[in-house]
C-alpha cells in the first residue's frame, strides 16, 4: 500500500487530511506538525509521498523540510498552500513537487492530485 | 487716397511682423518696456547731431506697436509714452522688408504718405536701417527723422550704418545679460526643486545633474562623467535599470522605473526615475529630461502593507481550511449528515478560492495585479475539469472584480457546477459547458450554457437550495438580473451585473 506522510501543523486540518487520504486507500504516516518530526518519521518509515504544508511550525518550513528529506531518499512531494507569494512559489519549485494543492480542498481534488502523483 | 498694396505684399509684411520666432527673439532681449539707458541714449543723441536731424529713434517693432528704447527729439506726448501704434510707424516697413527705408518727403512717398506719423509726429523725411538681434532677426530700426523734406546723402547713410553696428552691439549685450540671468534663475529653480533633475544627450549619455543629485549621492561634481553615473546604482538593480533606459532611448518612449540609489550615507534608497524626450520640429530627439524622486519611505510602507495583507490573507485562508475540515470531520462522525457536510464543505472551498483570487499575493500573482473576472471563473471551474470527456471553456471579455462580487460569483458558479455534476453536462452523460462573458456597456453579462451529450433531464418543478442560493447571490449580493432556461440540451443561465457593482 502506498504511504503518504502528512505534514500539517493545524491539528484539525491534519486529521481531516489523514481521514480523506485513508478513505482513498493510502496508508497515512504522521501527521507531523513540524519539520523535525517530519524528518524523523520519514527516516524510519520512508514514505512514498510527502503531503507537506508550506507553512509549518518551527525554524524549518515545509519547503526546506521537503528538500532535506528528498536529499536523503526519493519521495514524491505535494505542497499544500493556503496563500503564498510568488517568491515562495519559486522556492518551492526547486524541490520539483508533483503538485501544489490549495487549501482548503475537496476530497475529489485530493484524489485527483494523489492519483496523478503516483501515475 | 490710400495706398493699395497687393494682398500678397501685405500678407508678407504682416507675416514677418507677426513671426513668432522674430517676436521671441525681440522679447529675449528684455528691452521692451525697459527703462531708458544712457548707453542707447548716447547713440540716438549722436545720430541726431551727426546727421543734423530733429529726431532719432531706436525703435523696436512688435506685432501691434513700436517701442522706443531710446529717442532724441520726439515731441510730447510721444516722448513720455515712448511708443506708438503701428498706424504711426515707418519703422515697421524696415522690419518687414529687412532693408533700409529712405523717404525724402513723406507726403508724396507712396508707402507712407497716409501714415499718421506725418501729422501727429511731424515726420517729413525719414532714413531707417534694420537693427538685427539674436538669430539675425530684424527687431526694429535705427532711424533719423526730420520735420522738413530732405534728400539723404551717401554720407548720411554711412554714418547711420556705423551707428547701427553700435546699437546692435548694445542689443546683443542686453540679450546675453538676459540669457545669463534666465539661466541663473532656471538653475536656481532646478537646484532648489526637492527632486533630482537630470538631462541626457540623444545617445543616452547624462550631461547634467542638479545640485539635489550631488547632495543625495554625496559624490563630487564631475565624478559622474562617462559611465561613472551607474556606480551609484544598487548592484542588483543596475542591469535592469540600464536595460530599461536603453530601451527608452532606442525607442523614444518615456522612461519610468523604480530602483535603489546609493545615498551619501551609504544606504541604498528606493527612487522613482522618470524621463521624457524633447523633440525638434522633425520629431528627432534633441535631449532627454528626467527626475529622480526619493520614494524609499513610501516603498518600505508599501512593502510592510503588502506583507500584512498577505499574512492576513493567509490567515483567512487557513480559517476557511479549518472550517472546511471541521465540517468534513463532522460529516464523517455522523453518516446521516455526510451529504450535507459534503455540500457545505464544497461551498466553503468555493468561497476560499474566490478569496484567494481577489486577495493580493496569490500564487503566481503580483500584489498590484487587477483582480480578473476571467481568472476567477477559471479558478472556480478548474476543480471540475477532470470529469472525463467534459469540455469547459471560459470565453469573452474580462473585467476587474472586487471581493463582494467575487464571493457572489463564486457561490453561483459552485452551485451551477454542482448541479451540472448531478443533472447536467458534468454528469456521467457528458457534454460541454461554455461560460461566456460579455461587456454590455453599463452591465456585464455572464452566461453559463450547458450542452449535454444526451437529452437533459426535465426542468425541476421546484427550486432546490442550490437554486435559491444562486437567486439570492445574484439579486441580493450582486444586484444582478438573472434568467434561466431549460432547453433540450440543458441549462442556460445568464446574469447581468451592473458595472458599478463589479469592483465592489
Amino acid at each position: 500500500m502506498r504511504t503518504v506522510l502528512v505534514v500539517e501543523d493545524e491539528a484539525i486540518i491534519a486529521l481531516d487530511l489523514a481521514c480523506s487520504i485513508e478513505q482513498l486507500g493510502y496508508r497515512v504516516l504522521g501527521p507531523a506538525s513540524n519539520g523535525a518530526d517530519a524528518q524523523r518519521i520519514a527516516r524510519t518509515e520512508r514514505p512514498d509521498l510527502l503531503l507537506m504544508d508550506v507553512s509549518i511550525q518551527g525554524s524549518t518550513d515545509g519547503i526546506d523540510t521537503a528538500r532535506l528529506i528528498t536529499d536523503e531518499f526519493p519521495a514524491y512531494v505535494v505542497f499544500l498552500t493556503a496563500h503564498s507569494d510568488e517568491a515562495t512559489r519559486r522556492r518551492a519549485e526547486n524541490v520539483r513537487p508533483k503538485a501544489f494543492l490549495a487549501k482548503p480542498c475537496t476530497a475529489r481534488q485530493m484524489q485527483s492530485v494523489l492519483a496523478a502523483a503516483f501515475a | 487716397m490710400s495706398i493699395i498694396r497687393p494682398l500678397t505684399e501685405m500678407q508678407k509684411h504682416l507675416a514677418i511682423l507677426n513671426s513668432s520666432d522674430r517676436l521671441r527673439a525681440l522679447r529675449s532681449t528684455s528691452l521692451l518696456d525697459s527703462e531708458t539707458e544712457e548707453r542707447f541714449d548716447r547713440l540716438t543723441r549722436l545720430v541726431a547731431r551727426s546727421l543734423g536731424v530733429a529726431v532719432s529713434l531706436v525703435s523696436l517693432v512688435e506685432d501691434d506697436r513700436q517701442f522706443f528704447k531710446s529717442e532724441f527729439g520726439l515731441p510730447e506726448p510721444w516722448k513720455t509714452a515712448r511708443e506708438t501704434p503701428l498706424t504711426h510707424s515707418f519703422c515697421q516697413y524696415v522690419v518687414s522688408s529687412e532693408q533700409a527705408l529712405e523717404v525724402s518727403d513723406a507726403t508724396t512717398h507712396p508707402l507712407v504718405r497716409d501714415n499718421r506719423a506725418i501729422d501727429d509726429l511731424g515726420v517729413r523725411a525719414y532714413l531707417g536701417l534694420p537693427l538685427r538681434g539674436p538669430g539675425g532677426h530684424v527687431l526694429g530700426s535705427l532711424c533719423a527723422i526730420d520735420d522738413t523734406p530732405r534728400e539723404w546723402s551717401d554720407e548720411d547713410r554711412q554714418i547711420l550704418a556705423d551707428f547701427v553696428a553700435l546699437v546692435e552691439t548694445q542689443i546683443n549685450v542686453s540679450w546675453a545679460r538676459n540669457l545669463a540671468e534666465n539661466e541663473r534663475i532656471w538653475r536656481d529653480i532646478l537646484d532648489t526643486t526637492p527632486q533630482m533633475v537630470w538631462s541626457a544627450t540623444p545617445d543616452g549619455s547624462p550631461d547634467y545633474y542638479n545640485e539635489q543629485w550631488y547632495a543625495f549621492t554625496g559624490i563630487p561634481h564631475g565624478a559622474t562623467d562617462g559611465d561613472g553615473w551607474t556606480d551609484v546604482f544598487h548592484p542588483d538593480d543596475r542591469e535592469r535599470s540600464l536595460s530599461r533606459w536603453r530601451q527608452s532611448w532606442l525607442s523614444g518612449e518615456p522612461y519610468e522605473i523604480e530602483y535603489r540609489l546609493r545615498h551619501r550615507s551609504g544606504e541604498y534608497r528606493w527612487t522613482l526615475g522618470r524621463g521624457v524626450p524633447q523633440r525638434d520640429e522633425t520629431g528627432q530627439i534633441k535631449r532627454w529630461f528626467g527626475t529622480l524622486t526619493d520614494i524609499h519611505d513610501l516603498k518600505l510602507a508599501e512593502e510592510q502593507r503588502d506583507l500584512v495583507t498577505r499574512e492576513l490573507a493567509h490567515r483567512i485562508k487557513n480559517i476557511f481550511a479549518l472550517v472546511a475540515s471541521l465540517v468534513s470531520l463532522s460529516g464523517r462522525a455522523s453518516p446521516d449528515n455526510a451529504e450535507f457536510a459534503r455540500e457545505l464543505s464544497g461551498r466553503i472551498v468555493a468561497l476560499a478560492r474566490a478569496h484567494d483570487c481577489v486577495s493580493p499575493g496569490t500564487l503566481g500573482d503580483r500584489p498590484n495585479d487587477p483582480q480578473s473576472l476571467r481568472r476567477l471563473l477559471e479558478t472556480l471551474i478548474e476543480p471540475h475539469r477532470d470529469h472525463a470527456g467534459t469540455q469547459i471553456a471560459v470565453v469573452g471579455d474580462d473585467a476587474v472584480v472586487g471581493h463582494q462580487t467575487a464571493t457572489g460569483v463564486a457561490l453561483i458558479v459552485h452551485e451551477l457546477a454542482t448541479n451540472a455534476v448531478k443533472y447536467g453536462a458534468l454528469s456521467p452523460r457528458g457534454g460541454s459547458i461554455a461560460v461566456d462573458c460579455r461587456d454590455l456597456g453599463n452591465r456585464f453579462a455572464i452566461t453559463w450554457r450547458e450542452d449535454c451529450a444526451a437529452p437533459a433531464t426535465d426542468a425541476p418543478n421546484e427550486m432546490g437550495f442550490g437554486s435559491v442560493l444562486i437567486e439570492r447571490a445574484a439579486k441580493a449580493q450582486l444586484g444582478a438580473s438573472i434568467t434561466r432556461e431549460w432547453g433540450t440540451r440543458g441549462l442556460t443561465l445568464s446574469i447581468e451585473i451592473p458595472d458599478a457593482q463589479l469592483a465592489q
